[in-house]
């Protein structure tokens, strides 16, 4: 697909044409998910991701050059949610597993050996990236602007000025929001951690 | 994103994000001395606000190692997944992830193209017949019973010998060695039919076509006795050229049926597209697949299933017993009669009525595709079609050999009509279902004949040729002419001498033949005119309707049969009053458009919309130069909220009118000034029309409409549309659709005695085919006010549907005084599952009933939130608002706001909907000017007018710029000048037109003008505009609700300031 199919996409995404947005994410998830492959591929599995490097890449593969700076934001915030689904879907699956390997006990043959093997470890990564999940879903719940600030800063490395873009909401309101959260996101974590232990 | 609507906690976010931000700007060490000072230490709130600045500290750093420790590592991980998947096939996903890459015999295992209930599929290569096929593999657990096995891989041979282009054919079933099955079938490249619904209705043809296709398939398999059981969207693939193949002939369904269930709901196949006897535990046959084939024709049509429901209960409960809708398709296309009668007769809830098979389907479409051609080449049928019996009737008299030929002819063609016409019509069943009543029986009996010998074959003749006619309007069911005949040989032989056939006798005849009407009549021959009389009577003996037509010869005798039909029926049919069906029945020469419009009248008159669109259509699908039916089609759709295909009609019946009588002519220009044009010229012709004719319902109907839904905006009082109305209920008091209007009108006036009436002849407990929206505004409205519980339909008073709460919203102006309603209809649209556009106008909806309170705050938050749905609608009411007299703006406000309108040029933007990017121009001027006038820059209130009259004209440019010249005549205190613009100012638009923007709504400039008018002392005037400020839909003008009370109350105290 154009440049031009994906700025248009995204100008209708951001004059409220839902589906348009809907084809959108899933274009940018796709790509996500092609440009990490690639990445892993690089770097021959032995590296980390940098979750900025990859939405970078990701807008620079889509976006071309044709691109204003509000279709930036909006594009990394889109990109920045695309990651977090990836990372959700990641950890719920395994929540969802973990869950019936408990209950129905379901032969662990046919279970993804990564994820036994992480079941086997307390505090594995993946009961944290669920807890991180869970306390979004709160967050969220609390009040859906600062969750979305969240998705940008954190997951998408956007700058304050871009959120600000991308979300249609004053920087100050973004830096107010950001602030709080970091705090209130580290307070929940924490509470999951005392929970889990 | 609906907790944004009804989140209780969105304000405590907002505090405590403020106070947090706060005490973190002050010094560390005096941080505890400042929370001290501003909570109470023990507080919960104090509380909250020291654990969360405890957290501040450690945060930063927390989150940034958890970025690197756990969130890389997971991504990384989380990349790996070729593919998203359900929860629960995780297992099923990794097994068979291992396969790509392998061989299965010679077929290669390429990438994963699915999964579904029961297994994956992958894209696979067959290495010897090089071609690409689709692999499905079953898992072990999915057939571990040997039953099942055997039932799958017999079902699989069963579907491998089917030859049918629209089969997705079968090409192996293998054997794997974890004792799964690999099934090796026809790839599909053109994807699904359901991805392509995803996307919206299909256009007609292709629809046509598609389901020809299906049906053609479902043909082949229910020959040889094979049962789909999971017919639907998502089963339907396509090959190159769009061919459409059935998949997963029986196995899916049986194997889903064995392995899993859905919910408690164990019955194979997908529950929107399940018959009603399946549901109640019938083993699916042919017919269930018919039924399934339906809702999915119906899908295909309309982008929508038949039913639809929130929860599989509430689907189980649709099925079963809701009304299935007449499909209507979003882009106004007409669907052909043929495929109505066809999709009726696949949905029909008893399976004895339905298409047996695949094969009866594919009939009916064969001729409904006959039929549809037949319309666009109409070849007359040969003599040799008419059934040699019938021939045999006419008695073969050298004398009128031509004057039978003739005869011969007329009733080829008028059988071949019947077959064109009746064959759809008659077996039609949503007519029956909704008429109600099954085809009601004629008998034409022999008619008598005077004057002329030779025309004595026309005393039977005539039997053979009205009772074609009978059946081709679709509305009767002639008796067959061969039993009328053989009643009584004796009687009726020609070898009697003609005597005059009694009224008793033919009584007596009709009813032993069965017929629930008769029609006898007379054939005279005078001079050189045949005369043609007949009268109908109903079997009690009663006329219903008498007809007559002359004739000058022979020749044209097919078409006085049709007059004389055409002119029964419009008796038989008439309405009360002054009706159109007189001056229907002489525009169209198509019985069946002239029935479809009788039957739309009908359900118009019955405030049944929906239904009534149907018919219309139908009747310009008959006759398409039939304007009338296109006027009336225009107004049902209007009234169903279909506004686009109201407007075409509108459009078409006016072209169309030029060759009507003139009043009608008048009327539907009157029409298009109201939905198209000037409201002030639709009044002035609507007037001239009742002066005349003061009996003709629809022109005060649309009088009325026009008075109702403009006088607001003009300044006059709305309650002017209660003597229109009136004047209509008083000539048709069965009309339902006036009490809508004049229930509006009732609560808008406070009378309640009055409403409470109107309500009573409003509700009638069959509501089928009602416009729902209204039906439940009225219904919670009445509830509201009653405070009392509904007998019957209590439940009804909750306006829970989006669209329905959107038609609720923008009357909702019957309660100016609770706006609570309001609130609540705008929180249902603003739900998240709701399309944007809906929710937008719910949060611009919730934002404004913010503005009216003067909660600036509350009303900000929607205002973000639509900031993404409707950015421009959003600029707009910020900007209204900040001039609103409830909420005055502060200056530095209202410059960011003139700053974000300067910074646009709608005309740029790609914004689809409407207002127009010409009308969004206009629009951002004059914003730009009013807001400019508040912070005292007259330059560019100039600056704005001088836009707007240099930009192309528009609806509203030449309204909106006199309206800023008189804000700025008014701010100089030139009262009287001000007053002029004003005048001009006034956006003489449709009501469809002036809904697109609260702008045009011009309630800052209606109460300018209201302001002027007062301080030059005229008060009447003055108080007609205060007062129209608070007339029609309440919402949008609450934020003046008060001030234009305070200043009509005032009003005999005029302000000190000065006017010259």
């Amino acid at each position: 697909m154009t440049d031009e199919l994906i700025t248009d996409l995204l100008h209708r995404w951001a004059d409220g044409d839902l589906p348009a947005g809907e084809r959108l994410y899933a274009r940018v998830y796709d790509e996500l998910r092609a440009v990490a492959r690639k990445q892993r591929q690089r770097w021959h599995g032995d590296d980390t991701l940098e979750t900025t490097a990859l939405v970078h890449e990701v807008y620079l593969r889509l976006s071309g050059s044709g691109f204003a700076a509000k279709d930036r934001a909006h594009f990394y915030a889109i990109t920045a949610r695309a990651t977090r689904q990836v990372l959700s879907n990641y950890a719920r699956r395994y929540h969802t597993k973990k869950r019936g390997v408990g209950d129905v006990a379901i032969s662990l043959e046919h279970a993804d050996p990564r994820l036994i093997l992480q079941a086997d470890q307390p505090h594995n990564t993946l009961d944290r990236l669920w807890d991180l999940e869970c306390a979004m879903q709160q967050l969220h719940e609390l009040h859906p602007r600062p969750c979305q600030v969240v998705e940008c800063r954190y997951f998408g490395g956007l700058s304050i000025p871009d959120t600000a873009i991308a979300l249609g909401i004053s920087e100050a309101t973004v830096k107010r929001d950001w602030s709080l959260a970091q705090a209130w996101l580290y307070r929940a974590l924490h509470h999951h951690a005392a929970d889990n232990v | 994103m609906s907790d944004e609507v009804a989140n209780p906690y969105a304000d405590t976010w907002e505090q405590l994000a403020t106070q947090f931000e706060s005490a973190m700007r002050v010094a560390p060490h005096l941080r505890t001395a400042y929370l001290d000072a501003h909570f109470e230490p023990h507080s919960p709130a104090r509380a909250e606000l020291d654990a969360l600045l405890a957290a501040a500290e450690h945060a930063p750093t927390f989150l940034n190692t958890f970025a690197q420790e756990i969130i890389a590592p997971a991504l990384h991980t989380a990349i790996a997944d070729t593919a998203d998947v359900q929860p629960g096939s995780l297992v099923e996903e990794i097994e068979a992830h291992a396969l790509q890459g392998r061989f299965v015999r010679h077929y290669e295992v390429r990438e994963r193209i699915g999964a579904g209930g029961m297994g994956v599929v992958y894209r696979g290569y067959d290495t010897i017949l090089e071609r690409t096929v689709a692999l499905k593999f079953v898992s072990p657990a999915r057939i571990a019973d040997p039953e099942a096995r055997t039932q799958l891989l017999r079902e699989a041979q069963a579907v491998s010998a089917l030859d049918d282009p629209h089969v997705c054919a079968l090409h192996a079933v293998e054997n794997m060695d974890d004792g799964g099955v690999c099934l090796v079938m026809h790839y599909c490249v053109g994807g699904t039919l359901r991805d392509r619904l995803k996307q919206g209705p299909l256009p007609l043809a292709m629809v046509l076509t598609v389901a020809r296709q299906l049906a053609q398939g479902l043909a082949c398999a229910h020959r040889n006795e094979m049962v789909h059981r999971d017919f639907k969207p998502a089963n339907v693939g396509f090959s190159e050229g769009d061919v459409a193949k059935l998949l997963d002939f029986g196995i899916a369904a049986r194997l889903n049926s064995t392995a899993t269930t859905s919910g408690n709901l164990a019955f194979a196949g997908t529950l929107p597209y399940l018959a009603p006897e399946v549901i109640k535990g019938a083993e699916p046959d042919a017919r269930a697949d018919v039924w399934s084939f339906g809702v999915t024709l119906h899908e295909m049509l309309t982008g929508q299933r038949p039913f639809v429901a929130a929860t599989d209960a509430a689907m189980l409960y649709a099925i079963l017993e809701n009304e299935i809708p007449i499909p209507v398709r979003a882009d106004g296309e007409a669907i052909p009669a043929a495929v109505l009668s066809l999709l009726g007769r696949s949905l029909q809830r008893d399976p004895e009525l339905r298409f047996a098979n695949g094969t009866a389907l594919l009939d009916a479409f064969s001729h409904a595709h006959t039929i549809s051609n037949a319309h666009l080449h109409s070849q007359p049928k040969p003599i040799a079609a008419v059934p040699a019996a019938r021939r045999s009737r006419v008695p073969a008299i050298a004398a009128v050999a031509i004057a039978l030929s003739l005869l011969l002819a007329l009733a080829a063609k008028i059988w071949s009509t019947r077959e064109r016409e009746l064959g759809v019509n008659a077996t039609l069943p949503l007519e029956v279902a909704h008429s109600g009543a099954p085809l009601a029986t004629v008998a034409v009996l022999p008619f008598s004949v005077r004057g002329d010998a030779t025309l004595e074959y026309l005393r039977e003749g005539m039997i053979d040729l009205l009772t074609p006619a009978f059946d081709a309007t679709g509305l009767f069911r002639g008796i067959d002419p061969n039993a009328v005949l053989g009643y009584n040989a004796s009687a009726f032989t020609a070898q009697r001498a003609p005597t005059q056939f009694d009224s008793a006798n033919a009584r007596i005849a009709a009813e032993r033949l069965g017929a629930q009407r008769y029609v006898t009549g007379s054939v005279v021959h005078v001079g050189d005119t045949f005369v043609l009389r007949a009268a109908m009577h109903h079997i009690d003996g009663a006329e219903s309707g008498r007809a007559q037509v002359v004739l000058s010869d022979a020749s044209q005798l097919p078409g006085g049969a049709d007059a004389i039909v055409r002119q029964l029926l419009a008796a038989e049919l008439s309405a009360p009053g002054d009706t159109l069906s007189a001056v229907a029945a002489s525009t169209t020469t198509s019985a069946v458009a002239l029935r479809a419009f009788m039957d739309g009248e009908r359900e118009l008159r019955d405030a049944r919309p929906a239904n009534a669109v149907s018919y219309f259509r139908k009747a310009v699908q008959a006759d398409s130069m039939f304007g009338l039916a296109w006027y009336r089609l225009a107004r049902a759709a209007r009234w169903s909220e279909v506004d686009s295909l109201s407007m075409r009609a509108a459009e078409r019946a006016f072209a169309l009118s030029a060759n009507m009588p003139l009043r009608l002519q008048t009327v539907i220009r009157a029409y298009h000034n109201l939905r198209a044009g000037s409201p002030a010229a639709s009044e002035r012709e609507l007037r001239a029309v009742v002066a005349d004719y003061p009996t003709d319902i629809d022109a005060w109907m649309l009088l009325g409409e026009v008075l109702f839904e403009s006088n607001p905006y003009r300044g006059h009082p709305s309650a002017e549309a209660m003597l229109p109305f009136q004047t209509v209920m008083k000539l048709d008091p069965r009309n339902r659709e006036v009490t809508v209007f004049l229930m509006e009108l009732a609560a808008r006036a406070n009378q309640y005695g009055a409403l409470d009436t109107l309500f009573q002849m409003y509700f009638r407990p069959n509501s089928a085919g009602e416009q729902p929206g209204i039906r439940q505004t009225y219904l919670a409205l009445h509830a509201r006010r009653t405070q009392q519980k509904l007998p019957d339909r209590a439940t009804a008073a909750r306006v829970d549907d989006p669209l329905n709460a959107r038609i609720a919203l923008r009357r909702i102006g019957s309660d100016d005084r609770d706006l609570s309603a309001a609130r609540q209809f705008a929180t249902t649209m603003a739900a998240s599952s709701n399309p944007p556009d809906i929710r937008a106008e719910g949060l611009l909806a919730l934002a404004q009933l913010e503005v009216a309170a003067g909660r600036d705050r509350d009303a900000q938050v929607f205002w973000s939130a639509t900031d993404s749905l409707a950015p421009f609608a959003t600029l707009v009411h910020r900007s209204l608002s900040a001039i609103a007299p409830t909420l005055p703006a502060s200056n530095a406000e209202m410059r960011r706001l003139l700053q974000a309108l300067s910074g646009r040029d709608p005309r740029a933007e790609s914004t689809p909907s409407q207002p127009s990017a010409a009308e969004r121009f206009v629009i951002v001027q004059y914003l730009r000017g009013v807001l400019s006038l508040q912070v005292g820059d007259t330059a560019s209130v100039q600056e704005a007018i001088d836009r707007i009259v240099r930009a192309p004209a528009t609806v509203s440019a030449a309204g909106l710029g006199a309206s800023l010249h008189g804000h700025l005549a008014l701010a100089r205190g030139a009262c009287a000048e001000a007053i002029a613009f004003f005048e001009d100012g006034v956006i003489d638009a449709p009501a469809h037109f002036i809904h697109t923007s609260p702008v045009f709504e011009q309630f800052g400039d209606r109460l300018a003008h209201a302001d002027a008018l007062r301080r030059l002392g005229r008060y009447d005037a003055a108080n007609a505009w205060y007062a129209s400020l608070r007339d029609g839909p309440a919402l949008w003008g609450a934020a003046y609700r008060d001030i234009s009370l305070q200043r009509e109350r005032a009003v005999q105290r005029p302000e000190s300031g000065s006017c010259r």
